[in-house]
């Protein structure tokens, strides 16, 4: 018997056979296709019960209701608007809805970090625990403490509970050199001071206005409270037809808020408020003005109307603006004959510090429409009654401390007016003068990469002693630190978010841990209590509470002890709709009750308080609103008359136009995030590709700039100031002013992942800053450039 | 033997082996295929489904329910769990088991799903059970009498064990109960 | 979608652009809502993934008339109307019948894991509305946490898209269920685009119920779709009152 080939056929076809009729093909083929669906690699997401749990945004001071989607409460899968909040009702911005790629990005801080080799070197900068950190602290803290006035915190953050909580401690450790990120806010405190007489923020009554005037303001792309202000934008252009606001923009650039409002005016560089000007002697000499207000409730409407005949006729501001006389006579006489009218001061996002007297402009077309504290107009931000803390316990040291003079001159002789003067506080750590800078404590803030002009800053940092970084993420500032204090994130942390800015009610918010930290972070509000404890004496005594959340609820026990307002617990409300001074029934019955509430719903808001009357509504010398500021004599400022007027005083542009030819301004952009945080991927994703591309970032160009330079769309080009060179591609638009030079700021980080970094230039770089000698403010804007192909 | 012989004997070997072949073939994609396809997995705790309903009187919806958003918790959460068991209630092993390795260090029980569909599909119970009013058993493996928890097969080709219900299933009932067969009704 | 079924369901949206701020929320929320991959440079526009685009659009002006305006593209789920090929160009040229067009929603539909990468989809689609997996999605480790287990991630080699963000209607239909309804009260289904406008320039709802908001504004005078003239009829309308703007929206885009 042998096996040919025939019978092994066969045994093969048998083979073949049985197979067929065995399930093994047909299910090999089947589970097959099904295994070429399952790519191991391709992340599956984890099931489970969903839930949503309302918190506040913390990433920028808008102070939005957002709501977080959790799976099985253990972790974040999407977040959006909170409908119940007013401030966004439902609505969020880009940056609120990319929070969890900052909660899980990259470039989180895990542990406290020490560095133990050379400033910046990030090998060398090692991980800590946390008593270690604290006691590195202590240990120098109280080494220094006779010279205690070295302590320089710089905040990110301008209101809140923590903020306040860095000051007191600055205060009771002795030293006055307490500053927040420089921001418009600084021109607009100033000049409320000088016209009103106390510096508490503006709240605009923006919905129920009939016209806006914005001067340079990104009324839409993140001035403000952003959502907020889109949300608004969204009512005006709701509004039946006959019925509709108009909004008018002011603006050099073509930008969004120009292309969107009803009403772009282009002016020259630097000359909003030359503009302003004339509409307000448009106003004045036609007699539009309101006769009631003017009258009796203004001091100095003489000498201002004196100083609007003499300098600010359409004539001249058409030359100074570049704006047709026309137009200017037109524009003026829409703004008085419409009611509520209302103008808008503070360049772009607001990040820019600017000038008092720009302020005064606008704010004087305001007066003289009578819109100051009425409805559509503008009024003062009401105060959130919140319970005051003990008073902070003072000892030798400190006292000593309070009456020393600030480190950038703020308070002093030479500035009287502003709380704060970042420029000179760079200026005068780098000089020593008047007292060396021994430690520098930086609180979610990133001014390495956020001052404008921020090369001094740089610099200073070399005269510091030690760097302290309270940051969540790996940021330039935290970078170069010494001893890196990481926090938990806002969807990990309680805390208070403060009023918006720019809002006419009352709003408290409550962010809360949605989630357990992800790493060894702690609280900087426990951080600081913890310090203070173990420094003792008059400093422990000044931190009372066992913890944050303690400190936080004896602050918050003060709205259920006016017993006033209502935790939002129902979408779309409408808190401007039926004007302030209305009575609402709190929906809460006691503390605990209110604590729950807010817990729950993340926000309390309230109405009643209405808008001061004309009488009552001005501190100023003369109990009146100052067009001619009595208080800025009172301070001790000398000068020539002008000086106490609202006026234009053109900057005085950094560079030889010889050697400079062209002016470079920066802008802001709702989708390159300005700020302690930068932009994370999906953010980037929605730039378009004129914006950035690979690593390089674009300026625009006019097209008939470009043309005279021999530039074509794309061309990669040198930009060079005083300060230093910095090499872009240009972007030809006709949304370019020609012979300006736009470069838009956010971008060039060295510091957090590497989805950011190395992404186009920091503008900041080569910015120069031009300080006013009156106010000691800065202007961020007047750089001339040279651009030339390389 | 002659030449005939020869061919005789090799045409008889040859169907000979062909009945080798073939029932070898059948032998090997019927039993040991199977076999060889399926891994064997058991649950981290032998649940006994008979004595949670008869002794502690436990109904289905104790650990098998409807979320408020109308979602389907299938796996009991251990919280479910702890309610009875922060202390061992028994002898048994698993008891013991169940307290040491899951409650005490709060962790939850990697229990493993005898239908797990892939993450690209939707499969809602709301629509079986609510609208369609289904019994669980329709579709599950009837669990009241189970005193242990059977072992999971599971294909080691797909991963997926092997009670899963395919696409043609779903697609043979929808069409005949003249639900949409669009592919957006039950994938992601 | 509004309890008015009378005349069937034809879900669409309408995109006011003079409302649009241009502020990206839509997309960014999208990608959140989707979970769209990322890759460390973003900017390479031929190869991110971005369902809900947001296009650029100029008055060609010089300064100062100059005027710009974005304009958010999502899938614009087309209903189209070319006979005897009565279905939207990307579900007719899908070999694998990966795409499809749901009858009940009119929504377009795209299975990824059916999908078999040709990419015919893409070059029969006019509005640029789908994109490919050109590599593997990866998220950095702890992003992975992130992910929504209500949208299935996609893999290499896969078309993806606007999908209207279906399994929203997925589980709106569950809560009606478990209330014993099978109807949806308007506002119910929304997806995370329009939850997400800040300034409400979308509006989603049933285009056929005649009271809806959303069929009340597409019948608006300044109404228009993209591209009417390919007869692709798109669910997403487009309001402007600038006539650069409607006269944009024909052109090539």
């Amino acid at each position: 018997m042998k096996l040919d080939r025939r019978a092994f056929v066969k045994l093969i076809a048998g083979g073949v056979g049985g197979t067929l009729l065995s399930p093994l093909p047909w299910k090999m083929a089947d589970d097959t296709a099904i295994w070429s669906q399952n790519w191991f690699w391709r992340p599956s997401p984890e099931r489970g019960g969903a839930t949503t749990a309302n918190t506040v945004c913390q990433l920028c001071p808008g102070g939005c209701g957002v709501r977080v989607r959790l799976i099985e409460e253990k972790r974040a899968v999407n977040i959006d608007g909170n409908p119940s909040h007013p401030v966004n009702q439902g609505g969020i911005c880009p940056l609120g809805a990319a929070g969890l790629q900052y909660l899980y990005g990259p470039s989180r801080i895990e542990t406290p970090l020490q560095q133990t080799g050379k400033r910046g070197d990030l090998e060398t900068l090692k991980a800590i625990s946390w008593d270690e950190a604290l006691e590195i602290l202590a240990i120098k803290l109280r080494g220094m403490r006779q010279k205690a006035r070295g302590l320089v915190c710089v905040s990110g953050k301008r209101e809140g509970t923590l903020p306040e909580l860095f000051a007191r401690f600055l205060h009771a450790y002795g030293s006055p050199n307490y500053n927040v990120m420089p921001a418009a806010a600084d021109a607009e405190s100033v000049g409320l001071l000088v016209s009103q007489g106390n510096s508490s923020p503006l709240g605009y009554d923006l919905e129920n206005s009939k016209l806006v005037i914005s001067f340079g303001s990104g009324y839409i792309e993140g001035w403000g409270a952003p959502n907020r202000m889109m949300m608004a934008f969204g009512h005006w252009r709701s509004n039946p037809k006959r019925d509709r606001s108009k909004i008018i923009q002011v603006e050099t650039r073509g930008s969004l808020s120009a292309s969107k409002a009803d009403e772009w005016v282009a002016v020259a560089p630097g000359t909003e408020a030359a503009l302003a000007l004339g509409l307000a002697q448009v106003i004045v000499s036609e007699g539009r003005y309101d006769r009631t207000f003017v009258g009796q409730y203004t001091h100095g409407f003489d000498e201002f109307r004196g100083l609007l005949r003499r300098n600010y006729t359409p004539e001249e501001v058409a030359a100074i603006t570049g704006v047709e006389k026309e137009k200017i006579i037109g524009l003026a006489r829409e703004f008085a004959g419409t009611k509520p009218a209302v103008a808008l001061s503070g360049w772009g996002q607001g990040r820019m510090q600017g000038s008092m007297y720009d302020f005064l402009a606008v704010q004087s077309l305001n007066a003289l429409v009578g819109s100051l504290h009425k409805p559509g107009g503008v009024t003062r931000t009401p105060q959130v009654p919140l319970a005051p803390w003990p008073k902070v316990v003072l000892d030798a040291t400190s006292l000593t401390g309070e009456n020393e003079p600030r480190l950038d001159g703020s308070k002093g002789p030479q500035f009287p007016l502003p709380a704060q003067l970042f420029h000179n506080l760079v200026k005068n750590i780098n000089e020593g003068n008047p007292y060396p800078a021994e430690m520098l404590w930086v609180y979610e803030a990133n001014p390495a990469h956020d001052l404008a002009d921020v090369q001094p800053f740089l610099e200073a940092l070399n005269k510091i002693g030690t760097l302290v970084s309270f940051s969540s993420f790996m940021d330039e500032t935290t970078q170069l630190a010494d001893l890196v204090l990481p926090g938990p994130t806002y969807l990990e942390r309680l805390e208070d978010a403060p009023i918006p800015p720019g809002l006419q009610y009352a709003v408290f918010s409550l962010s809360q841990p949605m989630l357990s930290p992800r790493f060894e972070t702690r609280h900087p509000g426990d951080v600081l209590i913890q310090l203070a404890n173990s420094l003792g004496g008059n400093v422990g005594a000044s931190f009372p509470w066992s913890d944050y959340e303690t400190a936080l609820m004896e602050r918050v026990k003060g709205l259920a002890d006016v017993g006033r307002g209502q935790v939002a617990d129902e979408p779309g409300l409408q808190p401007w709709k039926d004007g302030q001074g209305l009575q609402l029934a709190p929906n809460y019955d006691s503390f605990d009750d209110l604590w729950e509430k807010l817990t729950e719903h993340g926000c309390w808001f309230d109405t009643s308080e209405a808008m001061p009357s004309w009488e009552s509504a001005f501190t100023t010398p003369s109990r009146k609103f100052e067009f001619y500021s009595q208080k800025m004599r009172e301070v001790g400022i000398k000068g020539n008359e002008l000086i106490y007027l609202p006026h234009f005083k053109p900057v005085e542009l950094a560079g030889d136009p010889r050697d400079y030819p062209l002016l470079l301004m920066p802008y802001e952009t709702m989708v390159i995030t300005n700020g302690p945080v930068a932009n994370p991927p999906c953010i980037t994703n929605t730039l378009f590709d004129f914006q950035l591309k690979g690593n390089d970032s674009f300026v625009e160009v006019n097209p008939k700039t470009a043309a005279k330079m021999g530039l074509k769309e794309g061309d990669r080009v040198a930009l060079q100031t005083e300060r230093g060179t910095l090499e872009v591609r240009v972007h030809l638009t006709e949304a370019a002013r020609p012979a300006v030079v736009f470069i838009p700021t956010g971008l060039g980080h060295s510091g957090f992942d590497s989805y950011i970094k190395g992404k186009g230039v920091n503008a900041n770089m080569i910015l120069v800053a031009q300080q006013d000698q009156v106010t000691g403010l800065a202007s961020w804007w007047g750089t001339r450039v040279k651009i030339s192909k390389v | 033997m002659t030449g005939e012989n020869k061919q005789q004997n090799s045409g008889l070997l040859g169907w000979l082996l062909f009945v080798v072949g073939f029932t070898g073939a059948l032998f090997v994609g019927w039993v040991v295929f199977p076999q060889l396809l399926f891994s064997t997995q058991y649950q981290p705790i032998n649940y006994n489904h008979a004595i949670h309903q008869e002794e502690a009187g436990m109904s289905c919806e104790d650990c098998h329910y409807f979320r408020d958003d109308g979602t389907y918790a299938g796996k009991p959460q251990l919280a479910a769990c702890v309610e009875c068991h922060e202390e061992p209630q028994g002898e048994t092993e698993s008891e013991a088991m169940l307290v040491a390795e899951f409650v005490e260090p709060e962790k939850e029980i990697p229990w493993i799903s005898y239908s797990q569909q892939p993450d690209n599909v939707f499969f809602s119970h709301a629509a079986h059970v609510k609208m369609a009013e289904m019994e669980c058993t329709d579709c599950h493996r009837d669990v009241e009498q189970e005193t242990e928890a059977p072992p999971v097969k599971i294909n080691r080709l797909t991963g997926y064990p092997n009670e899963i219900m395919k696409m043609y299933v779903c697609e043979d009932c929808h069409a005949r109960e003249h639900v949409s067969n669009s592919c957006d009704v039950c994938h992601k | 979608m509004s309890g008015n079924k009378s005349n069937g369901v034809r879900y669409g949206m309408v995109i006011d652009l003079d409302k649009c701020t241009g502020c990206m929320a839509c997309s960014v929320a999208c990608q959140q809502e989707n979970n769209v991959s990322f890759r460390e440079d973003e900017t390479d526009k031929l190869r991110s993934i971005t369902w809900l685009e947001v296009f650029y659009l100029d008055n060609g002006k010089p300064y100062p008339e100059h005027r710009r305006a974005y304009m958010p593209r999502p899938c614009l789920h087309c209903d189209s109307s070319h006979h005897p090929y009565p279905y939207p160009p990307c579900t007719f040229v899908c070999p694998v019948n990966a795409t499809h067009r749901d009858e009940e929603t009119g929504l377009v539909n795209h299975i990824p894991v059916r999908c078999i990468g040709c990419r015919y989809c893409i070059s029969a689609c006019s509005y640029h509305a789908r994109y490919f997996n050109w590599w593997d999605p990866k998220w950095p480790e702890p992003m992975e946490k992130m992910l929504t287990p209500d949208v299935s991630t996609r893999m290499r080699g896969v078309v993806e898209k606007c999908t209207m963000c279906v399994h929203r209607l997925q589980l709106a239909k569950e809560r009606a269920f478990m209330e014993g309804r099978r109807e949806l009260h308007e506002g119910e289904y929304v997806p995370a685009c329009v939850e997400a406008c800040p300034a409400r320039a979308m509006t989603f709802g049933n285009l056929l119920d005649p009271h809806s908001e959303v069929a009340t504004l597409a019948r608006g005078p300044h109404a228009f779709r993209l591209l009417e003239r390919l007869a692709t009829e798109p669910k997403v309308y487009y309001l402007s009152t600038q006539k650069w703007i409607r006269k944009l929206a024909d052109n090539v885009m």
